[in-house]
């Protein structure tokens, strides 16, 4: 019995069945997004720390205790900076983009299987279901350059949006893999499958696959392109200010969060435990952690590659590197050795 | 909850509630803080200078080959999922048929090479 069929079982008899569906399927959709709301300004907290102590300083430390109340402190100067809509912009598209941005995001983590038998939403098309919802950024990226009226918004938007697409494929094809080995498309069945050997064992490629592209995905250096700073100044944000700054800035973090969830997901066994040592959403977070930290380092450590090289490599390296992956993944199956 | 798949419920709930917040978040800014809009503040950013036209200028044709080829690759994609999932009980005459189609999806990525239309604007 999954949590969610418990929960709706035990408030059934007082309110009927319908309703209990609806205040249990509420209940932790709100929850979810509390997750994310809370979990986002954690993740920048880290962000300063990791990128403090790769750079030999110490990070945020004045605002509490290690510095921990300064996202707190950063979420109030955002609400409080005057809402800037600069004059030139088309205000439809270019306010639409604030909200077609993160509600995809928050969509996402309702497909996470967090822990044995529980997920929000138990869909049979898991995988896929999810990674069309996160697909719908370059939408919202191009809907924000275009409507911010100002060059650097124009390419930088567009950019992230040819960014997008040229890495959409060898994700798609990394997840698609791991449906090979596990024969189904549910979020839980692909961690079940995962009991005693972890993908990233039998699919190395597959994950180094899906760690660039989901880099190329969140568009942090050494893939900054679409913000490249000295070329862009802030590339779709740069008209943004204020609460639709910050509203884009949780997008990222979000997302960050979102590719090391599904990278612990897809190959380092979810809520699987190494060696058999109580399976739980804690040792998924764990993981969670680890790969967030690896991405950030990245960030903090790599230069930027060139827009033409970064393109290159995603259509003509990783994707037929993507579908020979497939070719193996499918042999690995067919012979039953996992 | 007629007509609606019930897992599917939290989509559509979760979309309502992410409107909601995004909604508020900038509501409340807009309540509380100051509104004191300046020429200046109000105009596009370029570098300090005044913006020279419009912001909107003619772009590459680059971006859109690239969206051309990622519609046959990412059709590729979706229909190589479903055929997937049961991969290890498939015969040979199933698999022969998508390798066929994947070949002929494979044939127009090498013509997109050929023709330069995934070279970065030209280089």
């Amino acid at each position: 019995m999954t949590a969610v069929e418990w929960l709706t079982a035990q408030l059934a008899p007082l309110v009927g069945q319908s309703w209990a569906v609806l205040v249990v399927y509420l209940a932790l959709s709100a929850a979810t997004i509390g997750f994310v709301l809370a979990a986002a300004p954690g993740l920048v907290w880290g962000m300063r720390k990791v990128m403090g102590h790769v750079q030999h300083r110490t990070g945020p430390y004045r605002v509490g205790p290690f510095g921990l109340l300064q996202p707190v402190a950063d979420g109030i100067k955002l609400v409080s900076k005057e809402d800037i809509v600069p004059a030139g912009v088309d205000e439809f598209s270019w306010k639409l983009a604030v909200y077609v941005l993160p509600v995809p995001v928050f969509i996402v983590f309702l497909f996470i299987p967090w822990h044995p038998g529980f997920v929000v939403s138990n869909v049979a098309t898991g995988i896929v279901l999810l990674l069309a919802v996160a697909a719908i950024s370059p939408v919202g990226e191009v809907l924000a350059g275009w409507g911010s009226n100002n060059k650097y918004s124009v390419l930088g938007g567009l950019r992230a949006a040819a960014m997008d697409v040229a890495y959409e494929v060898p994700l798609v094809l990394a997840a698609a893999s791991v449906v090979i080995l596990t024969g189904s498309m549910e979020m839980q069945a692909i961690v079940e499958a995962q009991q005693g050997v972890w993908f990233f064992l039998v699919q190395p490629i597959g994950l180094f696959i899906f760690l660039i592209a989901g880099l190329a995905k969140i568009g942090v250096a050494p893939v900054d392109l679409a913000e490249a700073e000295s070329e862009f100044v802030a590339g779709f944000h740069t008209e943004y200010s204020g609460m639709r700054f910050g509203l884009l800035f949780l997008t990222l973090f979000a997302n960050i969060i979102l590719i090391s969830l599904l990278t612990s997901i897809l190959f380092l066994g979810g809520w699987q435990a190494p060696l058999g040592l109580f399976d739980g959403v804690w040792w998924l977070l764990a993981k969670t952690v680890v790969i967030a930290v690896f991405l950030l380092t990245t960030w903090f450590t790599l230069p930027r590659v060139r827009v033409d090289q970064f393109m290159n490599l995603g259509w003509k390296l990783l994707f037929p590197l993507a579908l020979v992956n497939m070719v193996i993944a499918g042999v690995l199956a067919k012979g039953g050795i996992v | 909850m007629a007509g609606i798949p019930e897992p599917y419920l939290p989509v559509a709930i979760m979309t309502g509630i992410g409107v909601a917040v995004v909604f508020i978040a900038v509501a409340l800014s807009r309540f509380i803080t100051p509104s004191r809009p300046s020429r200046e503040k109000l105009t596009a950013y370029e570098c300090g200078e005044e913006p020279v036209g419009s912001g909107r200028g003619p772009v590459d044709i680059q971006f859109y080959l690239y969206v051309l080829v990622f519609l046959i690759l990412d059709l590729e994609a979706v229909f190589l999922i479903p055929f997937v999932v049961d991969f290890a009980n498939l015969g040979t005459k199933a698999i022969v048929t998508m390798a066929v189609f994947v070949f002929l999806l494979l044939d127009g990525w090498i013509y997109a090479i050929q023709k330069g239309a995934l070279e970065w604007q030209g280089s």
